[in-house]
């Protein structure tokens, strides 16, 4: 690859690593494996970067080579057994207004704890749709299917989803 | 909960992002060492089948005739204790290969002028017999005998299978069939274990099935010595499955791994790998069958369906023999 070549993917690299890291990280639940899927995206885009850097939407390419990376990685036996937490963890964050940090742990413990119950699909779809704020159209692109089925998925992993939240609330308060 | 809820939520699930060292430079690296390694691979197939068909055609073109036989060890020489697959001695007939027809009937040959081994033809409605080689090398062929075809990755998907369609309803009705079966079927087959629970048959998730879903999966919980496991029975459609049973069992893969071609054409890879500093250990057993459908039993030393940080066991509770009597059951199928 030319020096040129290596100096856009460096600049691509470095803006888009903390976003891919942070959307792994909401398909996965694991920090250190997001980190790994993030880098193994990267080292897959920068393989065929000559073809690919002159794409309208590297972005949403990336997101896509994300996403089977992920999908590749869970079909592996290893990552089956998928730490999702079943209670949730008794934590408090002191520094903060007892409010807002009540709030802020519903947040972060109760609505990402469920994702991970979701199936992974319609857990891609949520985070796509209402993390990476992508539209239906763009959402299809990125997971190859038809927008159909994203709205579909959509609807039925909210659905889901707020189900999930209710019961598991339901078992903090008891 | 409201779609700017879930939005606020999934933000505050990064509050605790930990900083990113990212080096792109070390990445680039990494990326070329994997390309170059990757090219050097094919680079070294590429050699490796060179100098073997260049070893076997040069000979048969300027008709030097040869002692016909198995090459490698010797009858008394240990067998290697790297992870084998089993490949089908070569069936082209002697005739072929050497100048000098040989007879038919081996009984006829004459002490002194025949070959030390013959290697017989094949008997045309027999399956071939086998042997053991190991996966770490290329297999080396009988001198004077064209090297075996690569049937492993040939075989695979069979020939004439055509990809099944099937729906939602098909596959739930299929999987609580098999669900049903599995109840006391299990027992059978693990007969030690005890609060044996097979899980719903589904995909994505327990139970979850969508029209063309190509394979069905479930996890059959069971205690044995006081410890909670479970083994997870996954079957493909016919022609779902593309990775052949080769690419299954690569080489490299750590501490096992064996590739079986049954009598029946159906194929059996045994999978054992280790987690290394994770203790965990999972052993898998996929039987590739002749109608194109692949069904893999896999056993843990933890409790794969726990909701908690798993509890390792020393070993995993099943057997070889259970998992190939569990992959190999004519009623666990799509």
């Amino acid at each position: 690859m030319r020096e040129r070549d290596d100096d856009s993917f460096k600049e691509f690299a470095v803006g888009h690593a903390g976003t891919l890291r942070r959307t792994a990280f909401l398909f996965c639940g694991d920090w250190h494996l997001a980190e790994d899927l993030m880098q193994t995206t990267l080292v897959k885009i920068y393989r065929s970067w000559s073809k690919v850097h002159k794409q309208e939407s590297l972005s949403n390419y990336a997101r896509t080579v994300l996403l089977r990376t992920w999908l590749d990685e869970r079909r592996r036996p290893f990552r089956r057994s998928e730490l999702s937490g079943a209670e949730l963890p008794d934590m408090a964050d002191v520094a903060a207004d007892p409010e807002v940090s009540a709030g802020r742990m519903w947040a972060k413990h109760l609505v990402h704890q469920a994702m991970l119950r979701l199936p992974k699909g319609q857990r891609a779809v949520l985070v796509l749709r209402y993390f990476d704020d992508l539209t239906v159209a763009e959402t299809a692109r990125v997971m190859r299917c038809a927008e159909g089925t994203v709205k579909s998925q959509a609807a039925r992993g909210l659905e889901t989803l707020r189900a999930l939240v209710a019961r598991m609330e339901a078992e903090v308060t008891l | 909960m409201s779609e700017q809820e879930l939005r606020e939520g999934l933000r505050a699930a990064l509050v605790d992002e930990p900083a990113l060292s990212f080096d792109p430079d070390m990445l680039i690296t990494r990326a070329r060492r994997e390309s170059a390694r990757r090219r050097t691979l094919v680079a070294a197939g590429v050699a490796t089948t060179a100098v073997a068909v260049a070893a076997v055609a040069v000979p048969t073109i300027i008709g030097v005739p040869r002692a016909v036989g198995p090459a490698g060890p010797g009858p008394d020489d240990p067998v290697p204790a790297t992870p084998c697959a089993t490949v089908p001695k070569p069936t082209m007939p002697l005739e072929k290969l050497t100048k000098t027809p040989l007879p038919t009937d081996s009984k006829k040959v004459e002490p002194g002028k025949a070959p030390k081994t013959v290697v017989p033809p094949a008997e045309p409605k027999e399956p071939a017999p086998f042997d053991c080689v190991p996966l770490t090398g290329k297999p080396t062929p009988p001198s004077g005998v064209e090297p075996p075809k690569p049937v492993l990755d040939l075989d695979w998907p069979p020939a004439g299978v055509t990809p099944a369609h099937y729906t939602a309803e098909q596959l739930r009705q299929r999987g609580t069939e098999m669900w049903e079966y599995l109840s006391k079927r299990f027992a059978e087959v693990v007969p030690d274990a005890t609060q044996i629970a097979p899980g719903e048959f589904g995909g994505e998730a327990a139970g979850a099935v969508a029209d063309g879903q190509t394979y069905l999966e479930a996890f059959t919980g069971f205690t044995l010595n006081n410890a909670r496991s479970a083994v997870d029975i996954w079957i493909s459609a016919p022609g779902a499955e593309g990775v052949s049973p080769v690419e299954n069992c690569p080489a490299d893969v750590p501490p096992g791994c064996k590739v079986d071609k049954r009598a029946d054409g159906s194929f059996l890879v045994i999978k054992e790998e280790s987690g290394g500093a994770r203790e965990a250990s999972i052993l898998s057993v996929t039987h590739y069958r002749a109608n194109g459908t692949a069904v893999r039993a896999t056993g843990y030393n933890y409790d794969p369906t726990a909701h908690s940080a798993p509890t390792y066991l020393e070993d995993i509770p099943v057997t070889v023999d259970q998992l190939v009597a569990l992959a190999t059951d004519p009623a666990l199928s799509l």
